[in-house]
């Protein structure tokens, strides 16, 4: 069984490009189009209601905004 | 069905009948424009109001010129056209300079005033939580942080960074 001790960690290569690699996303995301950034929001509160629905008392202006992008 | 431009166009209405002196998005919202997408269920608009005699500001005239428009207030929300729109009383000088030096945008042709990215940083950082702080970070990763201007407003504000 692994400890913690002996448990295998990323290299610090890895662990930087990755944090790069997020960045770099980050930046390109950055670039898009309000209306493109408006449009997954909205498809974001749509699958996240539900859950938290489930886990809260949601307040009754808590709810997908019924507008399109 | 409407769009967050029709949103915008009410708040431009707004502001000229003299409901509101000035108004910036911010919150959310304004990362969601110079970043990423983040879920939220309401738009947070800072708004300066017209002058009155007294010290304390009310923002019962807004909500009635809102509910003479058709749009319901619920719970310190305002419904326009399906979206919860919260108005915000600048609460202090870097408010102030917030909703005074917001970028002027375009959505389907309808302007609408964003805060930049250094007043959102400075203003989250003041309130300071755990969420805003990361809020800070991503607007940084995004590269749209102007380093120089957010550390003078912080220094301007008396911000602890």
């Amino acid at each position: 069984m692994n400890t913690r001790a002996g448990r295998a960690r990323p290299s610090e290569e890895l662990v930087r490009r990755q944090q790069e690699a997020k960045a770099r996303w980050r930046h390109e995301v950055a670039r898009r189009s309000f209306r493109e950034k408006v449009a997954v929001m909205l498809e974001m509160q749509k699958r996240l209601y539900p859950v938290l629905e489930k886990r809260r008392a949601m307040q009754s202006w808590q709810r997908p905004w019924s507008i399109d992008p | 069905m409407a769009t967050l431009a029709d949103v915008f166009r009410v708040l431009n209405d707004l502001r000229a009948d003299g409901v509101i002196e000035q108004y910036a998005i911010g919150g959310a919202m304004a990362m969601v424009f110079w970043a990423e997408p983040t879920v939220t269920f309401d738009l947070d608009v800072f708004v300066f109001l017209p002058g009155t005699s007294s010290p304390i500001v009310s923002i019962e005239p807004l909500y009635t010129a809102l509910r003479t428009r058709g749009f319901e207030v619920v719970a310190e929300h305002v419904m326009i056209h399906g979206t919860p729109v919260q108005f915000l009383v600048s609460p202090n000088e870097l408010g102030d300079a917030a909703i005074e030096t917001a970028a002027e945008q375009q959505l389907e042709g309808v302007s609408f005033r964003v805060m930049r990215p250094e007043y959102l940083c400075a203003l989250w950082l003041q309130a300071g939580g755990a969420k805003r702080r990361e809020r800070v970070e991503v607007l940084r990763q995004s590269g749209v942080v102007d380093e120089t201007t957010l550390q003078r407003l912080l220094a301007q504000h008396v911000v602890s960074r």
